[in-house]
Order: structure tokens, then sequence, then C-alpha cells
């Protein structure tokens, strides 16, 4: 069931990003950072993780996930050291997505020639 | 704005810009929307199945098998876009292939392919989060705003 | 050719939603919440565990449970309809608190989690089967509650 939902939900958030291609004419820089900042904004409002519960990956490959764990490590910091926590914390979680992109990125650029 | 930069223009420009509008194709938006909704919805999917086995046969919940599932779809689109299959893709798909993390991954590490050229420090180094640097820097500042604000409202504000 | 490509797309989504349905029909056709009760006793005791499955089996939309005890921690397991898996967090605090109230003796942990439930299962094997000696029980038991607090 969870493929299920992991399939329809992920899909309606390609189908959101590319009618913000099509009708709003917006370029893709645009789009995944209004995705980012969206992502950021519903975890504020304590609803993303209900759709992760719900969806599993459909929630956590898009990448308004990056939005919802940045904010995830900084709200686990300051809920420990305060105010500084929030600083400090965002990368907390974040992690993997960022340091992946960049190891596999520096590997890539070894591995492959660029075409055309 | 658009309106004032249109009037700027010399007639030649405007007429040229009318004549585009007109001629311009008409993207299929209910035909992308399918073809993204499909693609998409296939890569969750498999990012469903890579953290499922996380979750059966290594030691990982269902918290923390979201950070090697990511992982592990960029190194596949690492090879995808070596190959040249994720330009593919992305051109099927639009959308699908761009929101998911794949393509913010394929986005860094086609950059550091395409700029090795120019030299491993500032051709890789420095070229590698053009495109996907605003995602960064525009997710971290919102993801500070609003963790501050939440921070001062559960902490001050007795919420 | 576009066309063909579309056609392929479909034709793997109808697999995929078919496959899927068909994994869970065991879970839903039943209707009723999937748990046994402990027998073996040589060890520790498992009535306490025994009585918070029966206290869960009245909640609605609960699918499976499974929860094991020693004589200070009570570890709770269970899983629920996927369409209520929107309420899942609150629904977890729900059972925590009602757990706590009920055996205010215990130290109670409630997960959901599919990997807790799949180690909370083969434990209650385990147990069932009497071959645990209370070390190890209270061991695997650690390690659970430390599985289950890892955030990242």
């Amino acid at each position: 069931m969870i493929f299920f939902w992991a399939f329809v939900v992920g899909g309606l958030f390609c189908v959101i990003g590319q009618i913000m291609f099509d009708v709003f004419k917006l370029n893709p820089g645009i789009a995944l950072t209004i995705f980012v900042i969206t992502g950021a904004v519903l975890d504020g409002l304590g609803l993303y993780d209900p759709l992760i519960d719900f969806a599993g990956a459909g929630a956590t490959v898009p990448i308004t996930n990056f939005g919802n764990q940045l904010v995830h490590g900084a709200m686990q910091e300051a809920e420990q050291h305060g105010i500084i926590g929030v600083v400090t914390g965002i990368f907390e979680v974040t992690s993997a997505g960022i340091s992946a992109a960049i190891i596999f990125g520096v590997i890539g650029a070894f591995l492959f020639k660029p075409k055309g | 704005m658009a309106n004032k930069k249109k009037k700027n223009l010399p007639p030649a420009a405007q007429r040229y810009q009318e004549f585009q509008k007109h001629r311009e194709i008409k993207r299929p938006l209910l035909k992308n929307c399918v073809k993204a909704f499909f693609v998409g919805g296939f890569i969750c999917f498999i990012g469903q199945v890579i953290s499922t086995m996380y979750i059966y046969f290594f030691n990982f919940t269902e918290q923390t098998a979201g950070n090697p599932t990511v992982a592990t779809l960029i190194f596949i689109t690492m090879f995808l876009t070596g190959f040249g299959v994720y330009d593919h893709i992305g051109q099927f798909a639009g959308a699908g292939s761009t929101i998911p993390v794949t393509g913010f991954g394929n986005s860094v590490i086609s950059a550091a392919i395409e700029h090795r050229s120019e030299g491993l420090i500032l051709g890789v180094g420095g070229n590698m989060f053009k495109l996907a640097g605003p995602v960064i820097v525009y997710g971290v500042f919102s993801a500070f705003v609003i963790a501050l604000i939440k921070t001062i409202l559960t902490q001050w504000g007795g919420l | 050719m576009k066309a063909f490509r579309l056609m392929l797309a479909l034709g793997i989504i109808c697999i995929l939603i078919s496959c899927s349905a068909d994994n869970n029909k065991p879970n839903t056709q039943s209707g009723e919440t999937e748990f046994k009760k402990i027998t073996a006793s040589d060890t520790s005791s498992q009535s306490i565990s025994n009585q918070a499955k029966e206290k869960l089996k009245k909640r609605e939309g609960i699918t499976s449970i499974y929860a094991v005890n020693t004589d200070k921690k009570l570890v709770i397991a269970f899983e629920i309809k996927h369409h209520k898996r929107f309420q899942l967090a609150s629904t977890r605090k729900d059972v925590h608190k009602q757990m706590e109230k009920a055996f205010p003796d215990y130290e109670a942990e409630v997960s959901t989690d599919k990997r807790i439930v799949l180690d909370l299962k083969e434990l209650e094997k385990k147990v069932d089967k009497g071959k645990l000696s209370k070390k190890q029980l209270k061991k695997e038991m650690k390690q659970l509650v430390q599985l289950m607090k890892d955030k990242t």
C-alpha cells in the first residue's frame, strides 16, 4: 500500500512542478527554490511529517523534503541549545543529499567525459 | 514590470514580441503533466523500494532509512547522468525528473562533469553548485527564518 | 514512439498497483487485529504485554500489535490502517499516554516504525519459545529502545 501512495504523492508533486514550468513559465532553478521553501514552510506548520508517515518516499524523495529536513535539524538543535541551535543545527539532518551530490559529482567528473 | 519593459522597446521589437507570442508553440499541458506524474511517481516508487530494502535487510528504521535512500538515488543518478540517459529522461518527463532529489543530483553532477575541462579546482569545484546553489541558499535561509519563528513561539510564547 | 513510451509507463504502473494491492490483501481482508498472546512464562511473565494488547485491540484501525515486557519496561509496536497514517504521530502519542496510565509501574515505549515492528515480532517469537534468559531479554529490549530513539 505504501508503494502505491509513494507513487501517487510523488507523482502529484511533479505535476505541481510541471504546472509551474508550463503555466507560470518559471525556470527550473526558481521552481526548485520555491519547492524547497514550500517544504520548509509545510514543516513549520507541522504538516510535512504526517505526509511522510502516509506516503513514505513519495514525500521524502521530492526536493521539498530538503526544506523539511533543514527545519527539522534546526529545531532539533534549538530544543537542546536554544536560539543558537537554529543557526548551528540546520545541516544536522540534511547532510546526506548535499554530501552525496558533492561526492558523486566529483567522482562523476573523474569517471565521465562531457558530451557535445 | 513587464509592461514597462515593453513600452521602452522600439516599435519594431514590440511588433516582434507580438509575433513571437503568436507563433510560440503551445505546450501540451495535460500530456506533460501525465508524463511528469508517471516518471516522478516512478522515481519515488524506486525510492520507496530502496528504503524498504534498507529497513528489511539492514538495521535502519523508517526515520533513519531516508538518508541512505537519498544517497543511493544520487549514486544511481551519477551513472544515468554520466551515460547521458538522464538528459533523455528529462526531455521526456520535464518536471518529473527535476522535482525528485535525482534532479538536484543531476544538476550538480552534470555541472561537475561539464566543467571538468576548466580544471579540477576552479572548474569542477567552482561550477558544481551553479544550478543547485540557489536551492541550498534559499532553502537554508527560509529554514532559518521558520525555525527561528517556531523556536521563539515555543520557548517564549509558551505555545 | 512517444505513444509507445507512454504505454510502457502505463503498463508498469498497472503492474505496480496490482502487485502492491496483492501484497496487502491478507492484512486488510481479515479486518481484525493481528496479535497473539505470549504463553511462555518461565523466564519473565508477559502478562503485562498481553493486557496491553487486549487494551489496544479495542482501538479502531489497528491492524497488528506486538508487545514485550521485562519487569521494568514495556515495549509496544503497532501498525494501523493506511488511510489513518496521517494521524500516526498523534495516535502514537495517545497510545503512549494510555499505556503509561494503565501501567504506571512500567516504563512504556511505543513505536509504529516498520523496523521496530519486525524486530519485536522476532523477539516475541523468541520469548514464546522460552529460549531467552532475563538478561538477554533486557539486552535486546535496550537495543530496541536505542534504535527507536535514533533520529538521524
